[in-house]
């Protein structure tokens, strides 16, 4: 057995052992909680051509909580296993990063762990509240992380709409209905899943996000930031800077909860040689158990040199030049519906998921979706369950308690 | 007591007439005079008054030649008609001569007199700029043909017609007489004819003996003679031509991995036809061809899946190569260059990222099936290196950020050999970049004709969508001090960036691959500073806009064969 498994077992052993998920005793307390999605998926075409069937135990989390001093300080935290349930990636086409291609990568097993101080001055800047956060994370850009929101299948704009996994020092301040962070951070993206942050890369990226909250469960915000070599861990590449804005509504409506979500995304590497751009909407209406919900996006990625594997690509980077970039045009229409047992502890969600869509050439560059896929025409078709225990988790990437309380994503999760 | 100071102040006149009587001079005649330079001028004539308005007899006026040169007498007394004057001679120069008139106490004084100095006659013919211009066939030379006519003291003679004729090739002029401007200068321009070769133009002027030639040399474009749109199944990638065969590597993804070696035989008049081609299991690219300097050895670098490494097949037969060795290289090679040191034949390649170096392998038993790795030089992990060339017992080994490395590895210099390389600069690093910042690939330039071992070209190879866009320069590096390479120059194409580069030194021209710009050829001769953009001498896009994207050239048999990444490998005219 790998010294990585054998961490895994023992981690999970002692996540076993702790009693009932939560604990509070006065102003201190912790939570646990976890997630898994057991799905099938099968995506026409795919690189090479053909059709592929596949299944996958994904997003298998656990996530802590843990708060001192009445939520003035606190811990959050997620161990995600997909190292070690998908190592090969999870089959979605138009899906890239981190060396993958038409898959989405598996996270880092220590996906979050973030100390956060809130509400640091307490009175004396009056209603404001102004919070720190420092540990590792998502950084205060874009919007939430896919893995909280409705659709079940990742976005093509993950990588141009979110930073994550990062060694972050954060500090954000609420007045009234805005809200304003910053952080800085390290530019490199992990390159598999054990691997952590470069230290001696943390504060070369920096980032920006300005929130306002007009309305309850309404949010307008816009983010800017500067990744310095993202795809080459020492340092070589070719640096980012990203634009993001978005709106976001999530509350009660018409006897039950809608949720929707416009974003538009722009990332410039290469000092502008290479532009990517992304325009993402998604909408959901959840009454009782049912929810069906839709997405559409316009998303462009590069497309980088393959190896053998046409699912992956060279890494480390040779050289700045891509093989082309590709749009994606995707209709994803689902359904999901929601049982809780255990006295709700426990949540399932089974759910089917249908994208439709077209794979163009932007720049006829010499690895096309007629070549790669043999045509531009893509469908999927996913099917899934959904288990969740004690899931109500905060929305990664908002950290500090800058949010009004019922924000979180536990509140729209399908 | 005043009135005696009145008195003494009345009493002290002065011998050339004045100042004691307030007066006036004004000019009389003379002014405004045209002449030729180095002539007398009619005199300049002055009147001296008194206060009355009577001529005043007796004053001395003096006079100076204030500028414009020339002479003329320093001083002069009124008759008693109060008039005196000056006989000028203009100066030299041509141009405005003034001269000043004055006589001390009296007002208007001084006064001054202009005249203008004209050019004399025609006495010289020079040539200014346009010499010795290489043009594209029917097109018009880069610049117009400039003479100047001059007189005798080297002044500019306007309106003069200046004849020019072609003497010798075929031209046409943009007139047969020009007539020269203010400052006695006249151009012409010239189209060269469809003919390819020297040119000379002949300035005269009627009445000089001496006339101008200038010679101007019209080459021809690239031209496409064969080849092209021949592998559509995968990406080209590098080249070699040696004993009659082309062999060009492929690349990436096309619906077929890169994993082929196609062999093209060349015909009688070097048009290339496939007759061959290596397959290797295992690799998706092959990154860098190349044929030993005895024609014996053909090897190539695989990059991407199990089979990356080096590769090494015998050519008895050019067209059938045999495979004989390959040393397995898990990261891949990037490139491989060969060089014969001490009687062996070694194969200087870039191991690839994580750990990236030149590996140096002796290839001198490949004919047993043995390769081995000599010598190793590891760089810093910034991208790696790109590419090596070696000459004379160094290895210039380009690493991206890093720069420029120069390398003993035979020469002796620094006592470095291939087994272990002894570094002799580092130029440049992720710091503080040179070259662009992203070092590629290099040619060492040894001019055959002045024996200057000046120059490097280096490639810079900047961001890119392979296949539609490029970026990256050209540089030109003085490297006469291999210890301290100074960039003096570079060559910048719009919109396209620089591969690899292939040099005609007994022509000093530099054949650079430029992606989706295609084909380059630059005039390398001479000293070399700054934008290149006057050296171009011609570029092609063998495959046309939209289907070119160049790898590498090289020059053979007198023609240049291209390896296209998109429209494959072509025959090229040169210019």
């Amino acid at each position: 057995m790998s010294p990585t498994v054998t961490h895994l077992c023992r981690t999970l052993a002692l996540l076993y052992c702790l009693p009932a998920g939560a604990w509070a005793q006065g102003t201190a307390g912790a939570t646990l909680s976890g997630q898994a999605i057991a799905e099938v998926t099968r995506a026409d075409p795919v690189p090479g051509g053909g059709a592929l069937t596949e299944g996958r135990l994904v997003q298998p989390m656990v996530m802590v909580h843990g708060w001192v001093l009445g939520g003035r300080l606190s811990l959050t935290g997620a161990l995600n296993l997909e190292g070690q349930t998908m190592p090969d990636g999870e089959l979605l086409p138009g899906g890239w990063g981190e060396g993958f291609n038409d898959r989405r990568h598996p996270h880092t097993y220590l996906h979050e762990l973030m100390l956060q101080g809130t509400d640091l001055l307490g009175r004396l800047d009056g209603s404001a509240r102004v919070s720190v956060a420092v540990g590792k994370g998502f950084v205060p850009f874009g919007s939430d992380d896919p893995m909280s929101r409705p659709v079940y299948r990742y976005p093509v704009n993950h990588h141009l709409a979110q930073i994550l996994e990062r060694a972050i020092m954060q500090a954000g301040v609420r007045a009234g209905p805005v809200v304003l962070e910053g952080a800085l951070f390290n530019g490199d993206e992990p390159e598999r899943p054990g691997q952590s942050p470069l230290l001696s890369r943390f504060g070369d990226s920096w980032s920006g996000r300005l929130t306002v909250l007009p309305a309850v469960g309404v949010e307008l915000s816009g983010s800017r930031a500067k990744v310095h070599s993202p795809e080459h861990r020492p340092g070589a590449g070719t640096d980012a800077w990203k634009w993001h804005v978005s709106a976001r509504i999530d509350r009660p409506m018409a006897g039950g909860r809608g949720y929707g979500l416009v974003e538009w995304a722009r990332t410039e590497e290469a000092e502008g040689f290479f532009v990517f751009r992304s325009l993402l909407a998604e909408v959901r209406y959840r009454r009782g158990p049912h929810g069906p919900y839709y997405r559409f996006e316009r998303t462009e990625r590069p497309e980088d040199m393959r190896t053998l594997d046409l699912f992956r690509s060279v890494r480390p980077h040779l050289e700045n030049s891509i093989l082309g970039t590709t749009r994606f045009a995707l209709h994803t229409l689902g359904y999901g519906a929601e049982a809780r047992l255990f006295d709700g502890s426990l949540t399932v969600q089974p759910f089917l998921e249908a994208t439709i869509g077209t794979a163009t050439s932007v720049d006829q560059g010499v690895l096309t979706p007629d070549i790669l896929y043999g045509g531009r025409r893509l469908r999927s078709l996913s099917v899934g369950l959904r288990a969740s225990w004690r899931l109500t988790g905060h929305r990664m990437g908002r950290y500090g308690g800058l949010l009004d309380p019922g924000a979180g994503h536990g509140e729209h999760r399908m | 007591m005043l009135l005696g100071l009145a008195v003494l102040a009345g009493g002290c006149g002065s011998s050339d007439g004045g100042p004691s009587n307030a007066g006036q001079l004004v000019v009389q005649s003379g002014d405004g005079q045209t002449a030729t330079v180095n002539q007398p001028l009619a005199p300049y004539e002055v009147l001296v008054t008194d206060l009355q308005g009577d001529p005043r007899a007796g004053v001395t006026v003096r006079w100076a030649v204030v500028s414009g040169g020339g002479s003329i007498a320093p001083s002069t007394t009124t008759d008693a008609a109060g008039l005196t004057s000056a006989a000028a001679t203009l100066g030299l120069v041509a141009g405005v001569q003034t001269v000043r008139a004055s006589a001390s106490g009296y007002s208007g004084s001084p006064v001054s007199f202009t005249s203008t100095a004209m050019a004399g006659q025609p006495d010289a013919l020079d040539r200014r700029t346009g010499e010795a211009q290489l043009g594209k066939v029917s097109l018009a030379l880069p610049l117009p043909l400039e003479v100047r006519v001059t007189d005798l003291y080297d002044n500019g003679v306007p309106g003069v017609t200046v004849d020019w004729s072609v003497t010798s090739g075929s031209a046409t002029l943009s007139s047969p007489g020009t007539i020269t401007n203010s400052l006695g200068i006249t151009t012409v321009g010239v189209v060269l004819s469809s003919t390819p070769g020297p040119i000379t133009v002949l300035a005269q002027v009627a009445g000089l003996v001496h006339t101008v030639t200038f010679t101007a040399t019209a080459v021809q474009a690239f031209a496409v003679l064969g080849g092209g749109n021949n592998v559509q199944e995968r990406y080209g990638s590098d080249l070699w031509v040696s004993q009659g065969y082309g062999y060009s590597g492929t690349w990436g993804f096309r619906g077929q991995q890169g994993n082929t070696l196609k062999i093209w035989q060349l015909g009688a008049s070097g048009a290339p036809t496939l007759v061959n081609a290596i397959t290797v299991p295992g690799i998706a690219t092959v990154s860098d061809v190349e044929v030993s300097p005895d024609g014996v050895w053909l090897v190539f670098t695989a990059e991407g899946g199990a089979g990356a490494g080096l590769y090494v097949y015998e050519l008895t037969s050019p067209g059938t190569p045999v495979f004989r060795a390959s040393f397995g290289v898990s990261s891949g090679l990037h490139t491989g260059s060969l060089a014969v040191i001490g009687g062996k034949l070694y194969a200087f390649t870039a191991k690839n990222p994580s750990n990236p170096a030149l590996n140096i392998y002796d290839l001198s038993q490949a004919a047993a099936g043995t390769i081995t790795l000599a010598g190793n030089f590891p760089i810093p992990p910034f991208y790696g290196i790109h590419d090596t060339f070696v000459r004379d017992g160094y290895a210039f080994v380009f690493a991206w950020d890093e720069g420029l490395y120069i390398l003993d590895v035979g020469n002796g210099s620094h006592g470095g050999s291939p087994t272990a390389p002894v570094q002799v600069s580092h130029t440049g690093n992720h710091n503080t970049p040179l070259f662009g910042g992203q070092t590629h690939n290099g040619w060492w330039f040894h001019n055959p004709t002045t024996g200057e071992k000046r120059y490097l070209f280096i490639g810079e190879e900047g961001p890119g969508s392979i296949g539609s866009s490029s970026s990256g320069d050209v540089h030109v590096v003085d490297v006469s001090d291999l210890s301290n390479p100074v960039e003096v120059g570079f060559y910048h194409l719009n919109g396209a960036g620089a591969h690899n580069l292939w040099m005609d030194e007994a022509n000093a021209r530099l054949y650079a691959a430029f992606y989706n710009g295609g084909v380059v050829a630059l005039d390398v001769s001479g000293t070399l500073s700054g934008n290149l953009a006057s050296r171009e001498i011609a570029r092609i896009q063998p495959g046309g806009p939209g289907n070119t994207y160049v790898w590498g050239v090289m020059l053979y048999g007198g023609y240049l064969y291209v390896s296209d990444m998109v429209s494959g490998f072509w025959q090229l005219q040169v210019p």
